[in-house]
């Protein structure tokens, strides 16, 4: 092996660097590698303390009823007496940058314990790890801190056993004149005395809680105590507790210099009244949230290039078990997106597509035109509705200068739930079909199957109301790529397969497009079809402008509506006919 | 390439055997080695980088330019596709992939991200050769890095005693 050596081969600075990825007790285990190595971990910068390093040791047998509620006691002690043993190795130089603690479990009371301060009242006889190491002389200047809890979920537990609030952090015992990152799980911030009055966190630079909680003015107090140098932020499924009068604000976020944000919102359990967004240096944002609650720009982010939008829906349960999905209304999806008409790339994901869709006696009321729409990429389900045509046409009407266009049409979770076995077992049959038709190819019997894809059924494709026919700048002049991704295609004759014969015919200025049908048989793809269809219609555009160039050019402006619909089928079948 | 729109400077990086590689500052600059020479004008028309070989240079530039942060203005009009500011979990994707190599190049990498300062690339590089020791033993951790034990039995005791909380 040439290569294998190659790492003893680095300066022992660059190995160090490396070193400080390891758990503690890995680290300080490389220095029975060999001499060289001896000296090494004790010059790395990093405490990693790590559930997950101690084998056994470290599985939460709190499931368990033998004694496994002491797991958690033991390694708090574990972890703080290896800490100690860690920073007091006689040799070590260098000061500690960063501190990390990373438990691994399934219950709540076992990381309490771990931890040895729960939220929700101190254990005196075990240490409250994060204040001491915090207080520790070698981490009082660290400049990145992370908290994480990896949750294993046991099915037979349910879902209780997964908590929301496991520590109880005080932000005074923070470093906040030299951290730089935080990064917490499950943590529940505490509010700073005197109100947090003249407190500052001026290094700050990146900040991730997930599944935290806090009230909300300290959460808004902690991102404006961040300023001036705050980046990035990433918020998921965020509670904001207190009393209930206080829920009723929306939560504002001012970062003067903020450029990635993330905010998630899965569990649905935040009580948000919307949220208020003064963020004029933001680049990247995320969105992950129910429609329902409002956002608001206060400030026009104008270098914002990428916007990521997740809406989802709400299933509301009435008494007598009946069921409703609540999707979000088209005016709002537009309100919505009327926030990012700037924005050059949008990716958005929607339950089901058609939510997009306005009709047409409200289009001039509720559309918005997204001039500066490079590229979009749409996701959601799609069911036979017609709207779904017209929701793909509001869209390239309101992209006048898209060159990049994305979709992905998903199988629907709702109609397909109950048979997705038989699905899988028939898609794999599928693909044995495949593999043998493939393999004997170039046999005598598959010549014609091979050749001979005339009726293909291409002709049985209908056309798209709402969709054919209509002129969009985009395609005209700018459309360059399209991806269509199907992720289950049962039918011929559906709106995926309609979509892709509505670009392959009208998508003139076209360099790519590709189709990821999800079928597994090659001979059932639809791209057969596809290149047809592009044949087809770049001869007759062919014809057209060679007729054009001969007649008035008033006959170019007849070629458009239902005539020229009629007219392509027309010369689509006289194509056939010559070949 | 498309031709590029004005008012963006381009950096020529030279590695040893020959090849040369005309980049955007800003690409460069996620090189605070890179950085530095710039900003100390030590690099008027193109800059020499030793010890780093075209397949690595290559690579690392394919980083900086996937990880530079894009400012209002894009080059989209010149592209085929459209390449904004990515999301950062759409980064580490690509990162996932991009790190798909064998263990020389990887170490190659990382002497790489190491010269010329690139912290991402550093952390990237360095974490993946972390998950291949972890949760190995010793031996296996010393037959994976051809590391000799060249300890007098006696001494692996006492160093083993030192850190005794270590291998416990």
């Amino acid at each position: 092996m040439h290569g294998a050596d190659r790492l003893s081969g680095l300066s022992d600075d660059l190995i160090a660097s490396i070193i400080s990825f390891l758990s503690a007790r890995e680290a300080a285990r490389t220095s029975a590698l060999s001499r060289r190595w001896r000296p090494i971990w004790l010059g790395t910068d990093s405490l990693n303390l790590d559930s997950r390093s101690y084998g056994d040791l470290g599985k939460d047998h709190s499931s368990h009823h033998d004694g496994g509620g002491l797991a958690g006691i033991k390694m708090n002690y574990r972890l703080f007496s290896d800490a100690c043993k860690f920073l007091g190795t006689a040799g070590r130089c260098g000061r500690i940058k960063k501190l990390s603690l990373t438990v691994e479990g399934c219950g709540n009371e076992y990381f309490e314990d771990v931890m040895g301060n729960s939220a929700w009242g101190t254990s005196s006889d075990i240490y409250d790890l994060m204040t001491y190491l915090l207080g520790a002389p070698p981490l009082r200047h660290i400049e990145e801190l992370s908290v994480r809890f990896e949750v294993i979920i046991q099915m037979r537990l349910g879902q209780e056993k997964l908590t929301r609030c496991i520590y109880k952090l005080d932000p005074a015992v923070l470093p906040r004149h030299t951290l730089r990152v935080l990064d917490l799980d499950f943590c529940r911030l505490e509010s700073p005395a005197q109100g947090g009055a003249g407190v500052s966190f001026p290094c700050l630079t990146a900040l991730r809680l997930y599944r935290c909680s806090s009230l909300m003015q300290d959460l808004e107090g902690l991102v404006r105590a961040a300023a001036p140098r705050l980046r990035s932020m990433h918020i998921q499924d965020h509670r904001f507790y207190g009393p209930p009068g206080s829920r009723s604000d929306r939560f504002k976020l001012h970062s003067p210099s903020l450029t990635d944000l993330t905010l998630v919102d899965t569990s649905g359990s935040i009580c948000l009244q919307g949220t208020e967004l003064d963020t004029p240096c933001l680049r990247t944002f995320k969105y992950n949230t129910f429609i329902f609650t409002g956002l608001w720009m206060k400030s026009q982010p104008t270098k914002l290039a990428r916007v990521d939008l997740t809406l989802q829906w709400i299933i509301r349960t009435y008494g007598d078990n009946r069921s409703q999905l609540v999707l979000p209304r088209s005016a709002q999806v537009w309100q919505f997106l009327g926030h990012f008409r700037h924005v050059k790339a949008i990716r958005f994901k929607v339950q089901k597509i058609w939510c997009i869709a306005v009709n047409e006696d409200a289009q001039h009321e509720h559309l918005v035109m997204l001039p500066g729409l490079e590229r979009l990429e749409l996701e959601g389900f799609a069911d036979p509705d017609p709207r779904h045509a017209t929701a793909i046409a509001n869209l390239l009407h309101c992209c006048p200068v898209l060159r990049d266009l994305r979709i992905r049409i998903l199988r629907d979770p709702y109609q397909t739930s109950y048979d997705g076995e038989s699905n899988v077992a028939s898609s794999s049959s599928d693909f044995d079909v495949s593999m043998d038709l493939f393999r004997r190819r170039f046999s005598k019997e598959m010549v014609p199957l091979m050749l001979d894809r005339d009726d293909d059924g291409s002709s049985r494709v209908a056309e798209l109301p709402g969709l054919t026919g209509c002129r969009f700048n985009c395609l005209e002049n700018h459309l360059k790529k399209v991806t269509l991704r199907f992720d289950q295609l049962k039918e011929l004759d559906s709106f995926e397969v309609r979509l892709a014969k509505f670009f392959a015919e009208n998508c003139m200025g076209l360099e790519a497009l590709q189709i990821d049908d999800g079928k597994h048989n090659f001979l059932s793809h639809i791209n057969w079809m596809v290149q047809k269809w592009r044949t087809d219609a770049l001869e007759q555009r062919k014809q057209i402008i060679g007729r054009e160039s001969a007649d008035s050019s008033k006959q170019f402006r007849k070629r458009k509506g239902d005539t020229a619909v009629e007219h392509k089928v027309e010369t689509k079948r006289n194509y056939r006919k010559q070949t | 390439m498309a031709t590029r729109e004005a008012g963006k400077k381009m950096i020529m990086l030279k590695s040893p055997d020959g090849m040369e590689f005309e980049v955007e500052e800003a690409v460069a600059m996620e090189s605070q080695t890179i950085r530095k020479m710039i900003e100390d004008d030590c690099a008027d028309t193109a800059i020499l980088i030793p010890n780093i070989n075209s397949k690595i240079l290559s690579r690392v530039i394919e980083y900086c330019n996937k990880h530079v942060p894009t400012t209002g203005a894009t080059g989209a009009a010149a592209s085929d596709t459209v390449a904004p500011a990515a999301l950062a979990e759409d980064l580490k994707i690509w990162d996932a992939e991009f790190i798909k190599v064998n263990r020389a190049t990887r170490f190659d990498l990382i002497q790489a991200a190491s010269y010329l300062n690139i912290k991402g690339l550093l952390d990237l590089t360095s974490q993946t050769t972390i998950d291949t020791i972890s949760d190995n033993s010793l031996e296996e951790i010393r037959s994976f890095l051809s590391t000799k034990n060249d300890y007098l039995p006696e001494e692996e005791q006492t160093i083993r005693r030192e850190n005794q909380w270590a291998f416990q």
